[in-house]
């Protein structure tokens, strides 16, 4: 029994680095137009490349293996197309780690585009999607996601739907004709940039919604898009959130906390340029939630360049500012609710309405310095057995995304913690397990107690004996 | 003195006997029971081998050995005609087959949720009024329709036992039973009460023959978003612990987590359960509302109830109509029967102490 174990743990161990590295056995398997992916999926071992060749291609494609690049191979302007025909359910599902899909046309399914379920390390790129029912890309439940070069539109929710994840980055991608652009939702550590965001019902969407396992949402970045007349009829199915997202909303925070919007051109949306708004807002459809804060909290409106929106508001919106405001306008930014410590850089010539308890941002203020939230991913934890994993490999996977060395990143730096703590790691090792809201001005810390208090303890060791950075 | 010595000579059988942990479990160094469970194993694992979170502190080998004594035995309910397992059946995957449990001859509230896998689960009760095991055995044993007992009553009765009391002693390293260590037992039990053996489980661990053909596109079909299932009932405990309104009629308008929350759009919101031996568990939902699966793939097929019991709940914003052909149905049932894995099914005890007949009740439908 032993033994068996062992074995089952060194082979694990195995697997995984077979996944990681790129090794001499990876191959090219090429599928021509008239065969199946499905079928070079299945012959497929971690680390190969699966090449699919222009043509039309009438299948569903489930992905679970780890390490698996599915690749187009466009050529003469024709691409590889992944065909539901109205009729199949969904283009990809993926669930293996180290998953690349590129190349790719998807079009007409009824479910979603390309969807991966709790795969770490996933890369979308240069795909074309359309008419895929509820989502077009749609990773979910994972750590280090990039979506980059993609253009997608008629999507009867959101064409780019990032689902509590982490460490994502959604860049360059052309997002229309949908009823949400681009929706973040209850993720962390998400930088949204250089994107094209037009002609939807909303254009990009930072939500915290309630009912769902992950109960908060922060740290994003909106920087450089281009989010202009997002003012399309909603065509969302009836009870869906986004199904209550106003016509005309260009940028949208829903309870999201710690939202960062940088250098972004918005214009000619009808109802609303930027919008913040507590839960009640747009999620009174679905059932509350008393573990979800409603409030929009740590949000900052840097340098961005605002022009004609709000012209002709709609839906809540609308009603609203008929009834507070005695305005039929909208504005550039709009605030709804009781959020916290929000602030908007002054001298943007932004219209606004209902943001008066926001401050003004520090003059220099900027997230330059934040150039990719997927590289900045700490290292994917690698399969090896809790005991041989020292306080400082925790530490470093789990802790320092959040908690750095003289300096505050998301909680607050690790001197403070050592100053509080000194001489007591049981007490971090409680706080860890659950943690309760401490510090104003700070969002609060997930519980680690998936850790156990074992490893807890190692951690917070390791955390009290560490020495300044030099 | 003199007293002491027989019980301290039981002691040590029994404290040997129970050092052994169950099957699923094994004893680590700190004499402890800790899960050997794929799924704990390693930090990272991904897609479908994804682990989940929780912390195992352990639990101790005799209180185990314990609790399923008094898992079993009727002295725990005040007529002695109703066990744990009178509703929470071992061979009904740990619930009792009925669409609304029984005491006593009358029809409970609610049906009885199995405990397949319920250490892992944070919240108890359909409405998710109790947070761990032992809050929610109080549910129970006090309730005057249930078991109908007192802390004082289950304290004088198995005090009189001596067996339970040498047992106690060495478990609780106490000669004196206390409700609340019963109650502790129980739990440790419970939490000893696995499922992740499964043809799926052994599918998602390398064996591709695991799951038939048929099988695997039901697994795709409950991953699809047409059908949205992974969305609640996620894998690999295939349910995410959070409340739904899905609209089922109930016939007697539950309030469900209103009545927890306080908060009147939760009206008939309850659980998300656990699909884990969801093959044994029939009928389903609260109120036992469909008889088989096919039933339950169909009611969602059709975009689930419009049973609201309050104008301001909402159906859960995830169900709407799917659309599925007949195949896809049918796969998705045979896929949910992969599910079923009874190979850490404890042993019923050919005796406990009081005495009493250990097995559950005589309202075994079928």
């Amino acid at each position: 029994m032993g033994l068996c174990k062992f074995g089952r743990q060194e082979l694990a161990i195995l697997v995984f680095i077979s996944t990681l590295m790129p090794t001499a056995r990876a191959k090219t398997i090429t599928v021509s137009a008239g065969k199946s992916i499905q079928e070079a999926v299945a012959r497929a071992v971690p680390g190969d490349t699966i090449a699919v060749e222009a043509g039309t291609y009438a299948e569903s494609v489930v992905v679970e293996k780890p390490g698996i690049h599915l690749i187009g191979i466009p050529k003469d302007g024709k691409w590889p197309v992944l065909e539901g025909g109205g009729q199949r359910n969904d283009g990809v599902i993926a669930s293996g780690s180290g998953f690349e899909f590129a190349y790719f046309r998807v079009q007409n399914y009824k479910g979603n585009g390309v969807m991966t379920q709790g795969a770490d390390d996933v890369r979308l790129h240069h795909l074309i999607i359309n008419d895929t029912g509820i989502y077009g890309i749609y990773p979910t439940r994972g750590k280090k996601v990039l979506v980059e070069d993609t253009i997608s539109w008629g999507i009867a929710d959101a064409a780019i739907y990032i689902g509590m994840c982490q460490y994502v980055d959604v860049r360059r991608n052309e997002v229309f004709k949908s009823v949400a652009g681009i929706e973040i939702e209850n993720s962390h550590h998400a930088l949204v940039e250089d994107n094209s965001v037009h002609d939807n019902t909303g254009g990009i969407l930072v939500f915290t919604l309630p009912g769902l396992p992950e109960k908060t949402g922060f740290d994003t970045i909106v920087r450089r898009n281009i989010v202009t007349e997002n003012n399309l009829k909603n065509f969302g199915a009836e009870g869906a959130v986004v199904s209550q997202v106003p016509r005309g909303s260009g940028m949208i925070v829903l309870a999201g906390d710690g939202v960062q919007f940088e250098d972004n051109i918005v214009r000619g949306n009808e109802t609303g340029g930027l919008i913040f708004s507590d839960m009640d807002f747009m999620a009174d459809s679905t059932a509350p939630d008393p573990a979800v804060d409603p409030q929009y909290d740590d949000n900052k409106v840097l340098g961005n360049i605002f022009l004609n929106n709000g012209a002709s508001p709609t839906g809540k919106v609308r009603l609203l500012l008929v009834a507070t405001h005695f305005s039929l306008h909208g504005a550039d930014i709009i605030g709804y609710g009781k959020g916290r410590r929000n602030c908007i850089r002054s001298g943007m010539a932004a219209t606004t309405l209902g943001t008066e308890a926001f401050t003004q941002c520090a003059a220099k203020e900027t997230t330059a310095s934040i150039k990719s939230m997927f590289d900045q991913a700490p290292a994917l934890e690698v399969h090896q057995s809790k005991d041989k994993q020292s306080g400082e490999t925790l530490f470093n996977a789990v802790c320092a995304g959040c908690h750095g060395q003289g300096i505050r990143l998301i909680g607050p730096p690790v001197e403070e913690i050592q100053a509080k703590y000194k001489g007591n790691s049981q007490g971090i090792v409680e706080y860890a397990y659950y943690p309760t809201k401490m510090r104003n001005g700070y969002p609060s810390m997930p519980s680690q107690s998936h850790l156990g208090k074992v490893e807890l303890k190692k951690i917070a060791d390791y955390l009290l004996g560490l020495v300044p950075h030099k | 003195m003199f007293g002491n010595l027989l019980p301290s000579l039981v002691l040590l059988t029994s404290a040997s006997i129970a050092s052994v942990c169950p099957s699923g479990l094994v004893l680590q160094a700190d004499h402890r029971c800790h899960y050997d469970i794929r799924y704990l194993k390693q930090l990272g694992q991904t897609g479908l081998q994804k682990s989940f979170a929780h912390s195992d502190d352990g639990m101790d080998p005799q209180q185990i050995a314990l609790g399923k004594l008094l898992f079993f035995d009727p002295i725990l309910s005040r007529d002695k005609d109703l066990s744990c397992a009178h509703c929470h059946q071992p061979a009904r995957g740990f619930s009792d087959g009925l669409a609304q449990s029984k005491a006593h001859g009358l029809s409970l509230p609610r049906s009885a949720p199995t405990l397949w896998n319920v250490a892992f689960s944070p919240a108890l009760f359909w409405d998710g009024r109790a947070t761990n095991l032992e809050q929610q055995a109080r549910g129970p044993l006090f309730s005057p329709a249930e078991m109908a007992m007192t802390p004082e009553l289950i304290e004088k009765r198995l005090n009189q036992i001596p067996e339970y009391r040498n047992l106690f002693l060495s478990t609780f390293e106490s000669d004196y039973i206390t409700a609340e260590n019963v109650i502790s037992a129980l739990a440790s039990f419970e939490r000893t009460l696995v499922s992740f053996n499964s043809r799926y489980d052994r599918y998602v661990f390398g064996e591709p023959n695991a799951l038939n053909d048929e099988e695997v596109r039901g697994l795709n079909v409950f991953r699809s978003f047409v059908t949205r299932c992974t969305e609640c009932h996620t894998p690999p405990l295939f349910t995410n612990f959070q409340t739904a309104i899905i609209g089922v009629p109930d016939g007697n308008a539950d309030p469900g987590m209103a009545k927890t929350t306080g908060e009147t759009r939760l009206t008939g919101a309850f659980r998300v359960p656990t699909l884990r031996n969801i093959g044994l568990t029939a009928p389903y939902t609260h109120a036992g509302s469909f008889k088989t699966l096919a039933d339950v793939v169909d009611f969602y097929d059709r975009g689930g109830g419009r049973h609201l019991p309050h104008p301001s709940a909402y159906l859960h914003w995830h169900i709407r109509e799917m659309g599925l052909s007949v195949e896809e149905k049918k796969a998705l049932v045979a896929f949910l029967l992969t599910l079923t894995d009874e190979s850490l099914l404890p042993e019923t005890p050919s005796r406990v102490p009081s005495g009493l007949k250990p097995l559950p009740g005589p309202h075994r439908p079928g």
